[in-house]
């Protein structure tokens, strides 16, 4: 193998490796964790910062602004729930018993400020990968920003 | 006939299995009898799959609803086209399709080397049966689409009202083209590693198929976002949606490929690297279909409760085992002819070329599937939004507008200072006065302004190549500047054509970084007579209306749009009201390249958010898209492109009987 080669190798590989972790890097800074509503209440230390919840919405505690621009509602795992205002359009897909993902932060009256909703429209086909029916509806049809 | 068909899945089967063993004891014991039985298997693969398929397709149009795959994705009240398309609207229709393809493509590989190729094709045959093995049985054994309902259905669930569009129709099928596609190179490829014939035969025999693949998966992405744009009302096109990436990975994947594939024939260098990108990219797109039909995304409890994702998986991880195991043992083999004389070079151009989608492959696979494997290994929910793939995405995808611009100029071997002044000095400056007049009109957004700059560099190339060409053919076979450039094409299509799919991508890329830098939106609630502008334009609301048909309730807005005073077009964002499904969905109305008069500067996106029935409110928003158009255009340019490059030697039997004429036309004038 010539120097040459080597060089060229040696070259690739760093700035391959190079570029790699810098993507892994910046990764785990902006990564968000979904917790539950249970963990959501459980930890804290959520309490204060910008987090994503996920879970569903809780039948007959929603009630939309008059125009569509915004909603409160609480959302649920099942056991325990959290009261969440959201003032931007509400999408199509959003609707009691469907799952939930709100990100935002806690204000100091207990509600959530969800600044995104994202909503999925539970499965109606087949109980198990809904999203492989129809994998479009959970995702940006359903982002609010 | 859904038994017929049945039958026909078990045939297949069984055809594919003798197939792959016939292959493999023709190529070992030397039997060119049992090579062809193995091939003649395939062809029948082919038929029985077709007959299959249209058993289900004819299951669809018919109602069949003792079929559980029918009465689950159709309806009887859908239109015919949505009931053909609802084959591969769930799971089970889905991997029929793809293998369906798959066996077409197969068989088409088999007729086009009936004398070619010899060596080559018991492994070709073998690999692309051993694919179809596996989607016959996860069809015959874990999804059927023939299983029966067990007890009787009126009526389907019918497919989801948002899958009911044109282009959701047809953007599957088109990705799936792609992703099989990619098949037949890899395939030729195994052929290659298992034959030990290692030359450049099997990247000669697959261009076209690889181009074929790159293609569709690209017209395949292009319809995806365009139907993200115009049917879900969020203002964009690309969310970095874990599906939405599954198709992008196997196409930058394909890109590279068919970049440095080109490296391979001129100077016989990148060999094992070409067999590698080969490889990532058919694993990328069995990866893409496993993604996107296993309900992995959704949840990874659905996955391993799912009965397919498993078995996927072990596919997936086998076929990959076996093909780097196959290239590690021709790996002493493959020595370059060979090497990198200067970093100013062609070479070190497509390397980097390589290295930045491989990068940009590489994000978007880590940001696709870090979430899967973290909910996976640590039972914890994670995302990681558009931002973080902008971050990394934005920067690689500039400084591959760059290498497009400088690898076609740029000299092979070692580019002297003469050469890189002689073909580099023109566009920089073009590039240089493109910043100036932007920045001159008031753009301060530093990204977009280099985007922008970089953009015009790489076509003031292209310009500069196609003109000096056309110069010579009008020193040399004195044709006027026009004739000169149709010729110089024509003579040159994979050259040419080529750069026209650059034309195409820097106009997305043009469009790309217009639309994302310069988003607005305007949110507005309004009653009848009032209006809210955005940008240079006044929406006026001044009418609504109510309609009904057989399937849905219509609830619809009259916008009247004017720009600076001057009446320009009527918008109608509607809301439908499906009466089958229990939610609505928002109908987007656009003023942009498909209006008429078009407008290709700035769409102007609008949807009607709700209305309040009480109140009589109507929320409308808006969003100004500056040149999206552009990379609907580009997409055009592409398609067109690629259309040049692949036509090469229908051509060249052409203008080589026409030679003479032309010549004599030539000394005549």
């Amino acid at each position: 193998m010539s120097r040459r080669r080597l060089q060229v190798i040696i070259g690739g590989i760093i700035i391959l490796g190079g570029i790699g972790g810098l993507i892994v890097y910046s990764f785990n800074q902006s990564l968000v964790y979904d917790h539950s509503v249970s963990e959501f209440l459980g930890d804290a230390s959520l309490r204060s910062s910008n987090c994503r919840i996920y879970g569903k919405v809780k039948p007959d505690t929603v009630v939309r602004a008059a125009a569509g621009l915004g909603v409160t509602f609480d959302v649920t795992d099942g056991r325990l729930r959290v009261p969440v205002i959201y003032e931007k359009e509400i999408p199509d897909t959003f609707k009691e018993n469907g799952d939930v993902v709100v990100e935002g932060r806690l204000d100091s009256t207990g509600t959530f400020r969800a600044h995104h909703l994202l909503a999925k429209c539970p499965s109606k086909y087949e109980s198990e990968g809904m999203e492989a029916q129809a994998p479009y509806n959970a995702t940006p049809a359903a982002i609010g920003s | 006939m859904a038994d017929f068909g049945s039958t026909c899945l078990v045939a297949g089967l069984i055809a594919s299995v003798w197939a792959v063993l016939a292959s493999w004891l023709g190529f070992q014991h030397r039997s060119s009898e049992l090579v062809r039985s193995g091939e003649r298997a395939a062809v029948a693969v082919a038929l029985l799959l077709t007959f299959s398929s249209l058993a289900l397709i004819q299951a669809f149009v018919t109602d069949n609803f003792s079929l559980l795959y029918v009465a689950q994705n159709s309806s009887s009240s859908m239109p015919v086209i949505y009931k053909v398309s609802a084959l591969w609207g769930g799971q089970a229709g889905s991997l029929l399709l793809w293998v369906w393809i798959l066996a077409i493509y197969a068989a088409v590989v088999v007729m086009q080397n009936r004398s070619r190729n010899r060596e080559l094709m018991p492994g070709v045959t073998g690999t692309l049966m051993g694919i179809v093995v596996f989607f016959v049985a996860m069809l015959q054994f874990v999804s059927n689409p023939f299983a029966p309902t067990g007890q009787p259905v009126a009526d389907g669930h019918g497919l989801n009202p948002l899958l009911q569009n044109p282009f959701m129709a047809s953007h599957p099928p088109s990705l799936y083209l792609g992703y099989v596609g990619v098949a037949v190179p890899f395939a030729f490829a195994m052929g290659a590693l298992f034959s030990g014939r290692l030359n450049n035969d099997w990247i000669t025999t697959t261009r076209r198929w690889s181009l074929f693949a790159w293609f569709f998966l690209g017209i395949g992405i292009m319809q995806g976002g365009y139907w993200a744009y115009v049917e879900l009302g969020w203002g964009g096109y690309w969310a970095w949606d874990p599906v939405e990436n599954a198709s992008l990975m196997p196409w930058l994947a394909m890109t590279a490929f068919i970049h440095s594939v080109m490296i391979q024939e001129k100077k016989g260098m990148l060999k094992i690297w070409n067999l590698l990108l080969v490889i990532i990219a058919f694993c990328l797109s069995i990866f893409g279909t496993f993604i996107t039909r296993s309900g992995v995304i959704s949840s990874v409890h659905s996955f391993t409760k799912s009965n397919l994702g498993p078995f996927f998986a072990a596919f997936w991880v086998l076929t990959m085992i076996v093909a780097l195991g196959m290239l590690a043992w021709r790996m002493g083999r493959l020595r370059s002819e060979n090497q990198i004389e200067s970093l100013l070079s062609r070479e070190t151009a497509f390397l980097l070329n390589n290295i930045l989608f491989i990068a940009i492959c590489f994000t978007v696979f880590w940001g696709t599937v870090y979430p899967i494997l973290s909910e996976a290994i640590q039972g914890a929910r994670t995302s990681v939004g558009p931002p973080w793939f902008n971050q990394w995405i934005v920067p690689l995808g500039l400084a591959l507008i760059f290498v497009t611009g400088v690898g076609p100029l740029i000299a092979w071997r070692r580019a002297s200072g003469q050469n890189l002044r002689r073909n580099f000095a023109g566009p920089l400056l073009v590039a240089a006065a493109a910043a100036v007049v932007l920045l001159a009109a008031g753009m301060r957004h530093a990204r977009a302004l280099l985007a922008f700059a970089l953009c015009a560099f790489v076509l003031a190339t292209i310009a500069l190549e196609f003109y000096r060409g056309a110069r010579a053919r009008m020193r040399t076979a004195h044709e006027t500047f026009l004739a000169g450039l149709a010729s110089l094409i024509l003579r040159n299509k994979r050259r040419y054509g080529g750069y026209l799919v650059h034309v195409g991508m820097v106009m997305i890329f043009v469009g790309i970084a217009g639309s994302s830098a310069f988003q607005q939106e305007q949110v507005a609630t309004l009653r009848r007579g009032e209006s809210f502008s955005i940008g240079p334009y006044q929406l006026a609301f001044t009418d609504t209306s109510s309609t009904h048909d057989d399937h849905k309730d219509v609830l619809s807005t009259t916008l009247s749009v004017s720009r600076r005073g001057e009446a320009v077009a009527t918008l109608r964002p509607e809301k439908w009201y499906f009466r089958a499904a229990d939610q609505p969905t928002t109908e987007v109305a656009i003023y942009g390249m498909f209006s008429w008069p078009p407008n290709f500067s700035d769409d102007l996106y609008t949807i009607l958010v709700d209305n309040d029935p009480k109140g009589g409110g109507y929320t409308f928003k808006a969003y100004l898209n500056p040149l999206v158009s552009w990379i609907w255009i580009g997409g055009f340019i592409l398609i067109l492109g690629t259309h040049v490059a692949v036509l090469p030697e229908f051509e060249r039997r052409r203008v080589t009987r026409a030679r003479p004429a032309m010549e004599a036309r030539g000394v005549a004038s």
